[in-house]
């Protein structure tokens, strides 16, 4: 497909602030911590958007199709980070997660043990279905509305999903031993 | 003391173990991100609670949509726009284009015509000479024989030829009978 040079810079122009956009969003969900570049992302997606735009015009258009690329792209950039030899684990005694683990700790420095945290999943697996999904969905930080619609339930039955969910599951770490935490 | 959120802990636990797990397919990524509800979601679903990284691309997918939509607008309309000025540069061409073409047709017949009637003319010529030669040297009759059938037909011809005549007279010098 033949591009005239008025029509290949406006082109150009909006992928560049596309790119921009998108090199944000990553960096404002914190997807660089798995691995990736978000320029080497950024500069990807503009790359496979216009040999998109450069193959078929219609293609391009479909909102669907953009967050395809993107997706794509950032997934198969994760898969390539977690394929490279990484950094040996710190040993034992090093700063790290392990480190914090103390007998005598309270409820934050145990709660950062590895083990500790099997314990509070072996809590909330204790949980009903539906609210251990919708109490990790929240741990998570999605909205109430995000849980309802991912569930398929509204929003309100949502909430009582989770208020139950998180009281049972408050219950069963004062138990464990774990004490309170803040939510 | 300082107590720590629960929230807090729970995903920094779950993105330490991001290398070791298996990636979402997009197409279920996409899907929930937009709210559908099937099979695939509900297992990408029970990842993203217990995946740090799952919930993070869920959460960028969800965040990527309206930018991407915007994108396609913003292309449908620089396409559009492109397309639209061809259209408006190709319009005096095409309303120029059928004049030339009267213009070449009217062209050609006239050409066409006046080859016709200079191969007409040519060809008239030499079909018309033998015939004006031929007419022109028409052999006439052998007067030798012509003569019995020249004979006149009105009776106010001249007079024929005395050696046939019938009444021709011997001559008299040799005619004995007379003397």
């Amino acid at each position: 497909m033949s591009i005239d040079p008025a029509l290949r810079q406006r082109l150009h122009q909006l992928l560049r602030d596309y790119g921009a956009k998108v090199r944000a969003l990553i960096e404002g969900h914190g997807l660089g911590q798995y691995g990736i570049d978000p320029a080497d992302i950024e500069q990807e997606v503009r790359i496979r958007l216009w040999k998109a735009l450069e193959r078929d015009r219609n293609a391009a258009f479909h909102t669907s199709f953009i967050q395809r690329v993107v997706l794509t792209t950032v997934i198969d950039a994760i898969r390539a980070a977690n394929a490279r030899p990484v950094d040996p684990l710190p040993e034992a005694g090093e700063t790290g997660d392990l480190a914090f683990v103390e007998p005598t700790a309270g409820p934050e420095r145990s709660a950062s043990g590895i083990e500790d945290f099997d314990r509070i999943m072996a809590c909330m697996a204790e949980l009903p279905e539906r609210r251990r999904k919708a109490v990790a969905l929240h741990l998570q930080g999605f909205s109430l509305r995000e849980i309802g619609e991912f569930s398929g339930t509204s929003e309100e039955a949502a909430r009582k999903l989770l208020d139950r969910g998180m009281e049972t599951l408050r219950e069963r770490l004062v138990v464990a031993g774990f004490g309170e935490f803040d939510d | 003391m300082i107590k720590p959120g629960l929230a807090n802990l729970y995903r920094r636990f779950t993105r330490r173990h991001a290398a070791a797990e298996a990636l979402p397919q997009v197409d279920a990524l996409l899907a929930l991100a937009e709210g559908e509800h099937g099979a695939s979601s509900e297992r990408l679903l029970t990842e993203v609670a217990r995946s740090g990284l799952h919930a993070d691309l869920l959460r960028f997918a969800r965040a990527l949509s309206p930018e991407s939509a915007r994108l396609g607008v913003q292309l449908e309309q620089a396409l559009d726009a492109s397309s639209a000025g061809h259209q408006r540069d190709r319009r005096p061409l095409r309303s120029a284009t059928p004049q030339r073409g009267w213009l070449r047709t009217a062209g050609a017949l006239a050409a066409g015509l006046l080859v016709a009637v200079a191969v007409w003319s040519v060809q008239r010529g030499h079909m018309s000479a033998p015939a004006d030669v031929a007419a022109a040297n028409k052999p006439v009759p052998d007067r030798i024989f012509a003569a019995l059938s020249e004979r006149p037909t009105s009776g106010t011809t001249g007079k024929r030829d005395e050696i046939f005549r019938g009444d021709f007279k011997s001559d008299r010098i040799f005619k004995s009978s007379e003397g």
